[in-house]
């Protein structure tokens, strides 16, 4: 019940994003079919790059643009809950966009095991998702500002996207590197790098929960 | 049960930059209704904050129904017993009201369906939406937005009752229906309303605080501010239309035919041999504490 009016509250334009970039990455390998390689590099873009920006752009707004943020810190419950609800409602919208794009990609005829077994695949859009939702809602916390958490995300995203051959290559940096299992899905470094998506997702989410903890700041 | 506020400080910011909103507030706050009143920037929005449990105090102690607001475990306590309307409302357009209401219950904690539902529909009969219940509240209008803002504070059936410029851009008809309101919802519970319309005091509070620069300048009953005033008051008529001055606080003007009517307040209208005294209100005690005078 919680959810169906979370998913009410939420603002049409910004399920219009999602929507929107599905609708022409459905169309693109529609006029790419024929060409194995640029079909598969098209839902791999998508899958990889393109539903993880999204999710952390989305995200960024989820909790600083509610309209009615200080009746909800005034509700008898933790603040944290918010925060997951709310990020809880996207991971759902982004699922059902990869969802519904890996059943398009089936049915015309897309390969997409170079990107692991059917559940091993689902890695490739969740982790950086989860990743770039955790760092937009702190970013968007603590600047006070949606905006200024889809920005970070976006710089992040386009940093990543520029440099993939350095991350991929440092000692370190590897273990950070968002695309991973979109692009170099052999490295030995693979599962340690999605551990690393994992915990790193976790943390920032809870630096956010505990960050909305200071109601005040978003009064 | 009553809210005790001991040498409540709260500051804005740090350093050079460093804003004292509340400097020190003692109030002890019983059953029935209060008025909070006070110029914009006193401080009221500010403790009426730290009361709901959205800002934390940096000084002193706020004690609401025995649970201690500077901790967490107490804040959500008072959360559970509190209904809160805030200054600035803010609503989901595309909900309609009763959906508005469902969401606001199930945040509340009232998880039975069936019981939150009747709830929410007592509670908009309540406050006179019942016949537009099922219409988006972007369609609503300012006064129709208020009452759909003191109906989410009730649906808890709140022990204290926290209305933040409630009256604030509502038309005297809706402003009227609103305090009398207030004053039923007020027999069985704590109603802190925090105004700086005085009238909205006057016609509602038998006990009130007036805040100003984050301090309380008075606190008591309405008749022993209108008090303070007493042989302060006075009617000046002029035909010129010249405002009276000399140290003279215009208070109202009435327009007449053969010139114009000021009410003032100060301590000696001699200046003008035509002053009558007259019988001070509410408004008149408030602008002479305000002087500094009372």
């Amino acid at each position: 019940m919680n959810a169906l009016y979370h998913l009410r509250i939420y603002r049409r334009e910004h399920l219009a994003l999602p929507a929107g970039l599905w609708a022409l990455f459905v169309l693109m390998v529609a006029f790419m079919r024929g060409d194995a390689q640029r079909t598969f590099d098209m839902a791999d873009a998508f899958l990889g790059f393109v539903l993880p920006l999204m999710a952390g752009i989305l995200a960024a707004s989820a909790i600083v643009d509610d309209t009615a943020l200080e009746l909800q810190l005034a509700a008898p419950r933790a603040p944290w809950r918010i925060l997951v609800e709310r990020l809880a409602l996207l991971v759902a919208i982004i699922a059902l966009a990869a969802f519904a794009y890996q059943l398009y990609l089936a049915v015309v005829g897309v390969d997409l095991s170079a990107l692991g077994n059917l559940a091993a695949r689902q890695l490739t859009w969740l982790l950086p998702s989860l990743a770039l939702m955790g760092l937009s809602s702190l970013a968007a916390l603590a600047f006070v500002q949606g905006t200024g958490g889809a920005l970070l995300v976006g710089l992040i995203w386009l940093l990543q996207l520029l440099l993939r051959g350095w991350f991929v290559a440092s000692p370190w940096a590897r273990y950070l590197f968002l695309f991973m299992r979109a692009r170099y899905t052999t490295n030995p470094a693979l599962t340690a790098n999605e551990l690393c998506l994992a915990g790193l997702a976790v943390a920032l989410v809870a630096a956010a929960g505990w960050l909305l903890r200071q109601e005040e700041r978003y009064l | 049960m009553e809210i005790q506020i001991t040498q409540l400080c709260k500051t804005y910011g740090s350093g050079a930059k460093a804003v004292q909103a509340l400097k020190g507030v003692d109030l002890t706050i019983g059953p029935g209704m209060f008025g909070l009143l006070g110029p914009n920037g006193a401080g009221k929005t500010t403790l009426m904050r730290i009361l709901a449990g959205l800002v934390n105090p940096t000084g002193g102690k706020a004690v609401a129904a025995g649970n201690d607001l500077s901790t967490e475990r107490g804040k959500v306590a008072v959360k559970a017993i509190l209904g809160y309307l805030p200054q600035e409302l803010g609503l989901y357009p595309e909900l309609t009201a009763r959906q508005f209401l469902d969401y606001m219950a199930i945040l509340k904690g009232l998880d039975e369906g069936e019981a939150r539902r009747a709830r929410v529909g007592r509670t908009l009969e309540l406050v006179g939406l019942a016949d537009v219940a099922d219409r988006k509240l972007k369609g609503f209008s300012g006064g129709m937005k208020r009452r759909v803002g003191i109906a989410q504070a009730l649906l808890n059936d709140p022990q204290i009752l926290i209305v933040d410029e409630p009256t604030a851009g509502l038309d005297p008809e809706e402003r009227i229906r609103f305090r009398n309101l207030l004053v039923d919802l007020a027999s069985d519970r704590i109603v802190i309303l925090s105004t700086h319309i005085v009238e909205d005091i006057s016609q509602t509070c038998r006990d009130m605080a007036v805040l100003d620069h984050g301090q309380v300048r008075f606190r008591g009953s309405p008749a022993e501010l209108i008090a303070r005033a007493q042989g302060m008051v006075w009617q000046v008529h002029t035909e010129n239309g010249h405002k009276p001055n000399s140290g003279l606080v215009v208070v109202s003007t009435l327009q007449l035919a053969d010139g114009v009517q000021y009410r003032v307040v100060g301590r000696d209208a001699s200046a003008y041999p035509d002053a009558r005294p007259a019988q001070p209100s509410l408004e008149d005690g408030y602008v002479w504490l305000m002087q500094g005078e009372a």
